[in-house]
């Protein structure tokens, strides 16, 4: 029984890249707890520091803990003795941790079971929703309602302890219940059966760049779901879409039943989104007010910086999938560049520059005019008609940029590409929301923020034009574009 | 003759060639093969053992070199009509030092007199 | 750089490459290769775990840039190669992963759209002889599926050059046969000139003419397989001769009792070295496995 093993057990099983953010989220979140409970607000100083704490134990008993079921899982697989037992003296220890110790220091404000029922409440919900599958998962959403199904009276009232204490000792029940269903039975390979905790290590997996994930994920879709391809006139005399569909992903031409067939699930989610929505707010809002509220100038802000988003992830995409392609030697590769007559006769380099960017191009042109069409109904001038042409144009030589880094050999490291669409994501949408909001400051602040604004995109498109140069003659470089990054 | 009467062991210390050569002189001296049968072509026998077409020529033309085969125009390689003798007795004697040798070597190892060795090798050959 | 790797068109070589040179993350892959491959010929490329083999073969095909030499496929450099040359020429990658999207049927389909001499009967006749569900995604196929659909889109554009990596890998031996006896026969009647590069010893007794130890990234020695068994042997030499080893000998081991093995080869007259004859020492055959062990140790 090492007492330093069982400290230690939670923090080797938390993925290396979110361990310190983990611990730092969490030791920031512990002491503003203690600080708001010595020196806050004078009513409820207990309550402002509960609920932070209660923040500070949701994360961690939602994203470090339950790494402890995945280290169980692993040494009952490679047969190693003790894990088990040290993880689960591991988390009988850091409930003590977390919600004893404030417990007791919370004894001189008089409220300390209503406190620790909250942080349990919070710690037993967080764990639970990572372990359950990822279809119930989603019923977290629904919490809201909560209040009114279970009657749980507000904290102060007395009866709180009690429902509440209820409430935990259920969801308790239900942590321990599912952690041995999950030991002893199977993982499942669908997304949407296999717990939370597995769907978020396996996404996280993917953005390392692990390029199992996709191979993965295609294996594991329902045959209906997959991809029916058109192969009708592929050959050396079409050489664009002879390339789309070596590519792959969003790039692959479908028939048109295939494409009906994979709008279902985005219908689906549509439909249960606006379900939960309904569920929500059930009756509070009436929903023939609904149009009114979308469409009114109010409402623009929202739409305005959705739309910057979605042109964002075009291109974002885009690259993911490129880069994909361009990472792995034994895959496309090898087959494009010994594939005779790909190029058709002309430069394969113009051909597939071209093929790469035709798709996205003309999705970011969709999401243009859409926006311009929204924005003429509500009658909005043409500044913010010129910066939804910024936001298209910006995302298009993004996009290029890019893909002349990822074909001529000078791709971006991913820290440097997270660093970029955290910039192009702040400046987008601050380029759409700000016309709006712009007809209500006074003309100084305008003003400053057009220089702002003007001298960021000016920074970002010599940034994108550098870049895309750099890539543009690594590109000529190089005699043919399918060598691996 | 079946292709599946020669046996192919790659990982022997002799080429392939000579094990061809050796099993068509020894299925030729056992009578398995006669006169004048015709044997499998190159293709047949390398896709059944799936070995080089080449080794199976040219295993072939040194079987055809050391008189055991000869080449009928249009059908391919036939067992030699023509006996080995036509062939010089010192030539075919050639041909067995191999064994001899190894048949010194293992009897000096086993320190065997020579005289007891050469009264069996009489015997033997006297059968 | 033509004219010193030879001339295109029917005299060249249908894979060439001279000093090839090549570093990946700080380590040398390859350094300074020269190989020439006869038409006709089945080359066997036999090497450790990270010798350096399947760099080897992609910068001869020009799917890399190596730092410095040059390869040439048919007589053209291998960076730039003409579609008449693609056409000719068909690569197997170890572990192939592409168009992973797509089902058996489907990649047979859209690959074959780019051959002249496509030999849609044979993809067919294959995949339905070796039971590979021709409509499945190929994600889902097993790796030893997998392998066999990209044999099969290899063989059946009916290539003058096969150059395959580590084929055999993921077959089990029923299916290796099959592969071995595809390369013999096509090696035979259409006269391709074939590249592989194996593990397993066997194999390429069998069906390669040629073999190629690649070391460490240096071509350590390279000769027709029939004469690596006729030309080298090993000589075992006891302790109280030691002293009389000749100088030149591919490896050299000492035992624990003093003696010493070392790989010698035949001289000219065909004579094994002269210390053989000495009282108490051996020469033994050394079959290709046994070779590739002493050498590469």
């Amino acid at each position: 029984m090492n007492a330093y093993r069982i400290l230690l057990a939670p923090w080797i099983a938390t993925p290396r890249s979110t361990r310190w953010l983990l611990v730092a989220a969490s030791t920031l979140l512990v002491v503003t707890a203690v600080l708001v409970a010595i020196l806050g607000h004078p009513a409820h100083p207990w309550l402002l520091g509960a609920i932070v704490l209660g923040l500070g134990n949701g994360l961690w008993w939602a994203l470090v803990m339950p790494n402890g079921l995945l280290l169980v899982l692993a040494a009952r697989r490679l047969a190693l003795p003790g894990i088990t037992r040290d993880v689960v003296l591991g988390m009988l220890l850091y409930a003590i941790l977390w919600i004893a110790v404030p417990m007791l220091l919370h004894l001189p404000s008089g409220h300390v079971l209503a406190f620790a029922v909250v942080q349990i409440l919070v710690a037993a919900a967080a764990m639970l929703y990572m372990l359950l599958p990822a279809y119930l998962g989603i019923l977290f959403c629904l919490l809201p309602v909560l209040q009114r199904v279970v009657a749980l009276p507000a904290i102060e009232d007395p009866r709180f302890v009690f429902r509440g204490g209820a409430l935990a000792l259920v969801l308790l029940l239900l942590l321990v219940w599912r952690w041995h269903q999950l030991l002893h039975g199977e993982i499942h390979a669908t997304r949407w059966r296999t717990p939370t905790l597995i769907n978020l290590r396996r996404n996280f997996r993917r953005e390392q760049g692990d390029p199992l994930t996709d191979i993965a994920a295609l294996r594991n879709r329902p045959a209906w779901l997959t991809a029916r391809v058109d192969l009708r006139g592929v050959g050396a005399r079409a050489p664009v879409k002879s390339l789309r569909v070596a590519l792959g992903g969003a790039y692959l031409p479908q028939t048109m039943a295939g494409r009906l067939y994979r709008l279902i699930p985005a219908v689906l989610a549509l439909l249960v989104a606006a379900l939960f929505l309904f569920v929500i707010t059930m009756g509070d809002v009436d929903p023939s007010q609904l149009p009114h509220y979308l469409f009114s100038r109010d409402g623009f802000p929202i739409e305005g910086w959705m739309f910057a988003v979605l042109s964002l992830v075009v291109p974002m995409a885009t690259i993911e999938l490129l880069l994909l392609r361009w990472g792995r030697v034994n895959a496309e590769l090898p087959l494009l560049a010994l594939l005779p007559g790909l190029s058709g006769g002309g430069d394969i380099k113009r051909v597939l520059l071209r093929t790469a960017v035709q798709r996205p191009a003309a999705w970011l042109v969709l999401l243009l005019l859409l926006g311009w069409l929204l924005a003429a109904g509500l009658g909005f001038g043409w500044p913010v008609a010129l910066a939804m042409l910024a936001v298209a144009l910006g995302c298009l030589a993004y996009l290029c940029a890019m893909l002349l880094g990822i074909f001529g050999g000078t791709p971006l490291s991913s820290f440097g590409r997270g660093l970029l669409m955290a910039v192009l994501f702040v400046l987008l949408s601050l380029t759409v929301v700000l016309p709006v909001l712009w007809q209500d400051w006074s003309a100084p602040a305008v003003a400053r923020t057009h220089a702002a604004l003007g001298v960021s995109w000016l920074a970002l498109a010599s940034f994108l034009l550098w870049f895309g140069h750099r890539g543009w003659s690594g590109l000529r470089r190089r005699p043919h574009p399918f060598m691996p990054n | 003759m079946d292709a599946s009467l020669l046996t192919v062991q790659p990982a022997a210390p002799e080429p392939i060639y000579r094990q061809i050569v050796e099993q068509l002189r020894r299925l030729i001296a056992g009578g398995q093969l006669v006169a004048g049968e015709l044997l499998p072509s190159v293709r047949e026998v390398a896709g059944f053992h799936a070995i080089n077409p080449m080794t199976v020529s040219r295993a072939y033309g040194l079987a055809e070199s050391e008189g055991l085969l000869e080449r009928l125009r249009g059908k391919g390689m036939v067992v030699a009509s023509t006996r080995r003798s036509s062939q010089s007795a010192s030539h075919r004697l050639s041909l067995l030092e191999p064994q001899m040798q190894a048949l010194v070597r293992h009897a000096g190892e086993l320190e065997l007199p020579s005289e007891l060795v050469l009264r069996r090798l009489a015997s033997l050959l006297n059968k | 750089m033509n004219a010193v790797l030879g001339e295109s068109g029917l005299g060249a070589p249908p894979l060439a490459a001279r000093g090839l040179t090549h570093c990946y993350e700080g380590s040398n892959v390859l350094c300074g290769i020269d190989l020439e491959l006869a038409p006709g010929s089945v080359l066997g490329l036999i090497g450790r775990n990270g010798a350096g083999k399947s760099t080897l073969i992609r910068a001869m095909l020009g799917l890399l840039e190596p730092l410095s030499g040059a390869a040439c496929v048919f007589g053209e450099p291998a960076l730039k190669l003409s579609d008449a040359a693609k056409a000719r020429l068909a690569y197997v990658p170890q572990q192939p992963e592409a168009l992973a999207w797509l089902s058996a049927q489907q990649m047979l389909d859209y690959v074959g759209r780019f051959y002249a001499r496509w030999d849609k009967a044979f993809a067919k006749n294959a995949l339905q002889r070796w039971e590979i569900p021709a409509n499945k995604v190929m994600a889902k196929l097993s790796p030893g599926e997998r392998q066999r659909v990209d044999l099969i889109r290899a063989l059946a554009s009916q290539p003058e050059l096969l150059v395959l990596d580590e084929p055999a890998a993921a077959l089990d031996p029923v299916a290796r046969r099959e592969l071995l006896r595809e390369i013999a026969l096509r090696a035979g009647e259409a006269g391709a000139t074939v590249l592989f590069s194996t593990h397993i010893v066997s194999d390429l007794e069998r069906v390669a003419s040629e073999v190629a130890f690649l070391h460490r990234g240096k071509l350590l020695m390279r000769c027709s397989v029939d004469e690596t068994k006729e030309r080298y042997g090993r000589l075992r030499l006891p302790a109280r001769f030691a002293s009389f080893a000749p100088a030149q000998s591919l490896s050299r081991r000492r035992h624990d009792d003093g003696g010493l093995s070392l790989v010698v080869e035949r001289d000219t007259q065909g004579q094994w070295p002269e210390a053989a004859s000495l009282e108490g020492a051996r020469v033994d055959a050394l079959g290709l496995e046994d070779l590739f062990v002493e050498i590469a140790e």
